[in-house]
């Protein structure tokens, strides 16, 4: 029991002063000193180009939004205001919005959820192994809203915390924790019984 | 994603609902697929390195000062190393196989206890298919006392199976009589084509200066539905929901689109994100002007002066006498994990209903809600349970409210599954439906003694005949046959293991064939408005699309249901080639009379309207099937028409006496097409428009659809535009697209349209379709 405590806070010691130290490199971006952005890149480059690709399923259009969020963040840093939210979330969001732009703009469409419509005949061109995978995801978030997805997605694959998944949002951290837990409620439920069977022969192959 | 990281989210879990532990392995499971089935996002070092090139660039010719590329991007943290990807796959490899035999021990603990006390359980014993369960009338009753509801409960967490419906008692229910319910007296068949009424009858404020006031399209006449936007004929109330949030105002971005036509560089203005419902004067439409505003968002009814405001956690009431000055009357908030469901207006009553996960240390008297601070109590004599006890305990509870107070005027609760829940509200009843599958280990067991019979020898399914027959939870039984299991695998050689899986792949299909119907099935609770009373409880095989699977016409309610054998990802299976779609027609007492099986074999219901006798069903696969259903005696159900189109349709709405418009998609654009349905046994498609959108609001949410009989036009959004389309003299004509205002919903006053986007209201004269106001939100 013990020990487990000391981890916990030792874990969230370091994760203050990862933090502090974030905002401290971001201050100074802030107050002119744009060369420490490249640490800010060093931190975030893979995640973004995650949470990206995660959502275009396609290397060069990740890569180009990619360039895209960086530029803009460092282009309008000034403008981050670290009282209203944590400069990943800030991030996150321009990430968000590079995508929604990319879906409006090539496929008049601000549906993110676009990318799961793998049934229509137009859908954006995606890299073909993940086509394939994202074929059987697809039936699965099928009867999920587009919050749920979101949030199920950023929880589980992007690995934001729901504090951030609430900045990012615009939501209640309590209302995102809340959807979480029902959106695999709902997985859960929905699983038809005969698919255990499946599922034991999964494991066998494994 | 590391065991460190599934822990943490789990504990996120259980500090919000400690009943879910109870659930752990299969929770897990859920997870384990979900991190598995994420897409590799290979980050090119090269175009990492290029891109840290490139900003240095800029930062070299935007910054004087000086510095160097090893101080740019060499500098390490020591945190920076602290998240180590490549060995990540491995560890979800080992968490799958880890993971799903988690919590073993204290399930193995807990069958110990049970098996000293275990009972055979005789239901358990019967045949999935011949099962009596699924068929045997078993009533709902209510709890006799506190100590009775918590015992059910913790049964509930022990026994598991199927249970059936039956009639409940009726009894009178605490609180004030509910006055004023009497049937519509609509003419129904005149209502039936009229979806959007002319008149406002009794709904909005009876002052309301227009002659002509569109409503929310809803699914009845009569009873409304909460939407992001409401009118009382005089002001506007918009609630917009769809703001991307943002802590910039316009960022200018270099890369962006080079080469495609539009304007480079300028993203458009994300505006700042505002929690709160603008009160918008509509009359005279020229000079739309902001007058008030309220601090609350969400989808809204409205009543005479008051507005109701459904928000995440809360239900808000607004008195809107003075539409300037908006101020809040009441609140109430959900408590003890109580979720909206979904609400109704109707005969001035609002009706709620809230969902929770149950589990036995939650008490009795109920606490769902509180009413301006205090709590509103359900008592333990008033919550309706299966007499048969169930698993995954979720509680529903259904409210009438006074809209100008907030007072809870009736209420009850029932104990159903916690699964999808769909609910229906017709002028007599209110339906709640929810999922529910039969017990995992009892199919195991029947399977392997049915159609994989001699896929394991008799002493492993003696051991599972028993494991089916004790009295414990069926997430305890399946822990304990995943270990019978397990074991014996573990006893094969490979071969012998290969010979195995390959055996129960192939007799499985031929199993899911046989019993399709009997692995997963929707409860249905019906709860009388009269007396607000459950008067009738039942349950179909497969599941419900949405509200529009249930109708009820001539005191029967038809069900829409798809029965599917689709694998759900990661876990592959055996596609959905024998999956079907069954419409049932139930009798007062929901009880099947009549049933139509088998429509669209391999495909899946995408949307369902029931008319009078009729029913429309689109099923979809590559082509679009859209049956016509004689259901005009309930007893004899039957296919009469089916017209095969491309495309499919997952809103249809009846537009005038036998035309149907559907709305959907073909080749991944919005298409519209109306057919003709005069002749059931051949309907035909007469006209259809294919917009250049690639998705439209209207064909998953119908509120997002509005139609003007008078003008024989109808709205809808599609992209950032909207869309107004005639369907006079059986063509379907545009008469006006509203570009460019992210266009949500639309309103009818008088002869004006008010189009509502997140941006903007335009506003056309319905007469010459020309633009005559426009406010900016």
């Amino acid at each position: 029991m013990g020990g487990w405590f000391v981890l916990g806070y030792v874990a969230t010691k370091s994760d203050n002063y990862i933090m502090e130290q974030e905002l401290e490199l971001v201050l100074k971006c802030q107050g002119g000193e744009l060369r420490f952005f490249g640490q800010l890149y060093n931190l975030y480059a893979q995640k973004i180009y995650g949470f990206i690709y995660y959502r275009t399923h396609h290397k060069q259009t990740a890569e180009d939004l990619t360039s895209q969020v960086f530029f803009k963040a460092l282009d309008k840093i000034s403008s981050f205001n670290h009282h209203k939210g944590k400069f990943s979330s800030w991030l996150y969001q321009i990430a968000k919005n590079s995508v929604i732009d990319f879906y409006r703009s090539n496929h008049n469409t601000e549906d993110i959820e676009t990318v799961w419509d793998l049934a229509s005949g137009d859908s954006p061109e995606r890299d073909a192994d993940v086509a394939l995978s994202m074929q059987k995801l697809s039936k699965h978030l099928q009867a999920l809203n587009k919050h749920q997805k979101e949030i199920l997605i950023m929880r589980l694959w992007d690995g934001l915390s729901f504090k951030e998944i609430a900045e990012i949002l615009n939501l209640g951290e309590s209302n995102c924790k809340m959807t979480f837990a029902r959106t695999l409620e709902k997985i859960r439920t929905d699983l038809p019984a005969a698919l255990v069977l499946l599922f034991l022969i999964k494991m066998i192959k494994l | 994603m590391n065991e460190q990281q599934i822990l943490e989210i789990l504990s996120e879990l259980y500090e919000l609902d400690p009943s879910l532990r109870e659930r752990e392995a299969e929770i897990r499971s859920v997870i384990n697929q979900l991190v598995l089935a994420k897409p590799e996002a290979v980050f090119d070092p090269e175009f990492a390195s290029n891109l840290k090139r490139e900003i240095f660039k800029r930062v070299h010719s935007s910054a004087s000062k000086k510095f160097s590329l090893s101080q740019l991007f060499n500098i390490n943290f020591s945190f920076m190393n602290k998240t180590n990807y490549a060995v990540a796959g491995v560890i979800v490899l080992a968490l799958v196989l880890g993971g799903f035999f988690a919590g073993q021990k204290q399930e193995q603990k807990k069958l110990a206890n049970q098996r000293q006390s275990s009972s055979e359980n005789p239901a358990a014993q019967q045949a999935i298919g011949s099962s009596e369960v699924q068929k045997t009338v078993s009533q709902v009753k209510k709890f006799a006392s506190a100590e009775e509801y918590k015992k059910y409960l913790q049964n509930a967490q022990s026994i598991s199976y199927g249970y059936g419906g039956g009639i409940a008692e009726k009894e009178v229910m605490m609180g004030a009589p509910v006055n004023g319910l009497s049937g519509l007296n609509a003419a129904q068949g005149d209502r039936l084509y009229n979806p959007l009424p002319s008149g406002n009858a009794g709904l909005a404020a009876p002052a309301a200066p227009a002659d002509r006031v569109s409503q929310t399209n809803a699914q009845v006449i009569g009873i409304d539905e909460p939407d992001i936007v409401k009118t009382d004929g005089k002001n506007l109330y918009v609630s917009n929901n769809q703001a991307y949030p943002i802590y910039y105002d316009v960022v200018p971005s270099p890369m962006m689109k080079q080469g495609s036509g539009s304007t480079p560089g300028i993203m458009p203005p994300y505006r700042q994100p505002e929690q709160s419902t603008a009160v918008i004067s509509a009359l005279p439409p020229e000079a739309l002007k902001k007058i008030g505003k309220i601090d609350q968002q969400g989808n809204m009814l409205i009543y005479k002066d008051t507005l109701v405001i459904f928000t995440y956690d809360s239900v808000y009431g607004y008195n809107i006498k003075d539409p300037t000055n908006p101020t809040q009357a009441w609140k109430i908030k959900y408590e003890n994990n109580n979720q909206f469901s979904t609400a109704r207006l109707y005969n001035g009553n609002v009706y709620l209903v809230t969902q929770s996960y149950a589990n036995f240390n939650t008490p009795c008297p109920l606490e769902p809600l509180s009413l301006n601070d205090s709590k509103i109590s359900i008592p333990c004599t008033s919550i309706y349970h299966p007499i048969v006890p169930i698993s995954d305990v979720t509680t529903y509870s259904a409210f009438i409210l006074d809209p100008s107070t907030g007072a809870v005027k009736n209420q009850l609760s029932f104990i159903g599954s916690s699964g999808q829940s769909v609910v229906y509200m017709s002028e007599n009843n209110l339906y709640l439906t929810y999922t529910y599958m039969e017990d995992q280990v009892k199919i195991a067991f029947d399977f392997f003694n049915t159609s994989g019979k001699g896929i394991v020898p008799a002493d492993v399914l003696a051991r599972i005949q028993k494991l089916n027959s004790y009295d414990i939870s069926s997430q305890a039984k399946m822990v304990e046959f995943q270990q019978i299991f397990q074991k014996y695998l573990s006893s094969l050689d490979q071969d012998a293991q290969t010979k195995l899986q390959n055996d129960m792949q192939n007799k499985l299909v031929d199993y899911l064939k046989i019993h399709k119907r009997d692995l997963q099935f929707t409860g249905i609770v019906k709860i009388a408005l009269n007396d607000f009373s459950v008067s009738a409880t039942g349950n179909v095989p497969g599941t419900l699309l949405n509200q529009f699977s249930l109708d009820e016409y001539n005191g029967n309610l038809r069900v829409a249901v798809n029965i599917s054998t689709q694998g759900i990802g990661g876990l592959g299976g055996w596609g959905n080639s024998n999956s079907a779609n069954d419409v049932y027609v139930l009798g007062s007492d929901l009880k099947t009379v009549g049933k139509v099986l088998d429509l669209g074999q391999g495909e899946r219901i995408y949307s369902v309207r029931f008319i009078e006798g009729q029913g429309y069903v689109v099923t979809f696969k590559q082509t679009d099937p859209f049956y016509v259903l004689d259901l005009a005696d309930p007893k004899n159900p039957s296919q009469k028409g089916e017209l095969k189109i491309p495309g499919f349709s997952s809103y249809l709405h009846p537009l005038a006496k036998d035309r149907i418009l559907g709305i959907g998609q073909e080749n991944g654009k919005v298409k519209l097409s109306l057919f003709d349905v005069s002749n059931p046994s051949n309907p035909q498609e007469v006209d259809k428009y294919q917009l250049d959108e690639y998705w439209t609001e209207a064909a998953n949410n119908h509120h997002a659809f509005l139609q003007d009989q008078k003008h024989g036009v109808f709205f809808l959004p599609g992209g950032n535009s909207g869309y107004i389309f005639s369907y006079e003299n059986d063509k379907l004509v545009l008469k006006k697209a509203v570009s460019q205002i992210q266009a949500q919903r639309a309103v009818y006053i008088n002869d004006a349209m008010y189009i509502v986007g997140t941006t903007n209201i335009v506003v056309v004269d319905e007469k010459t379709w020309e633009r005559v106001g426009e406010l900016g939100l």
